[in-house]
């Protein structure tokens, strides 16, 4: 019983999905010269603190075979997910600043500065609780 | 008893056939003055059951929209993200729009 219950925990966590938040395209000049893509991708974990605290004490109340530990997981979930209310897109991370230097990253692949088609990605991978939050930047570098 | 399993199994069919739609994202570039080559181009896929493992979808309505203005500048550019929601399958698509300028 315990394993196929750490199994079925395990199977949440390990498998990933991803998810598009947002895309904006801005203007692609194709008329000065030839274009070659480049791309930039800036990721930072988060953890959906609620799920995790709904899943731990969930597991510790099968593994301690304590039906009154299980029933109360939901609840402390719902607790902590009424601490983070408010509008967000995806996880909270724990750093709001890791997407800051995506300029430079650029710049490194296309020193001319010559930079068009720039699509800004904002995009998540998550591995049940935990996912990581992606911001991605991809543009074309005329040579 | 065998006309609510019909009722049933047509509720499912009537609640995929109709799906809601929801808009996630919008943007929109500097508008030039000559409007006059509107280039639109699409791209979806289709994620069933919440399982989905990629967003390279979205890459392809740049593709069209580039292939649509061969040496010219496009502009002006709508971007649309939305979604479809159907019963077991959501539809994801991004809608991309422009005005290509050839000197």
């Amino acid at each position: 019983m315990h394993r196929i219950t750490v199994g079925f925990f395990a199977s949440i966590v390990l498998t990933s999905c991803a998810r598009l938040d947002h895309i904006h395209i801005s203007d692609i000049d194709q008329s000065t010269g030839i274009l070659t893509p480049i791309s930039v991708a800036m990721n930072e974990q988060a953890i959906e603190t609620s799920e995790v605290a709904t899943l731990s004490t969930a597991l510790v109340g099968v593994l301690l075979d304590s039906p009154k530990i299980s029933e109360n997981a939901d609840e402390l979930g719902d607790l902590i997910h009424l601490m983070h209310l408010g509008p967000r897109t995806g996880n909270p991370t724990s750093n709001d600043r890791y997407a800051e230097n995506v300029l430079e990253q650029l710049y490194i692949q296309c020193p001319s500065g010559n930079i068009t088609g720039l699509r800004s990605i904002r995009e998540s991978t998550t591995y049940g609780p935990v996912s990581g939050e992606i911001v991605r930047i991809a543009a074309f570098c005329i040579h | 008893m065998k006309s609510v399993w019909q009722l049933i199994l047509l509720s499912i069919i009537g609640m995929n056939l109709f799906g809601c739609m929801s808009l996630a994202s919008l943007s929109l570039t500097q508008v030039p003055a000559d409007r006059n080559n509107l280039v639109v181009s699409q791209a979806h896929d289709w994620v069933f059951m919440g399982i989905v493992t990629q967003n390279d979808f979205a890459d392809q309505a740049v593709n069209d929209l580039q292939k649509q203005c061969r040496n010219g500048k496009l502009t002006g550019i709508l971007t649309k993200y939305q979604m479809t929601f159907y019963l077991l399958a959501v539809k994801r698509e991004v809608v991309a729009s422009g005005y290509c300028q050839r000197s």
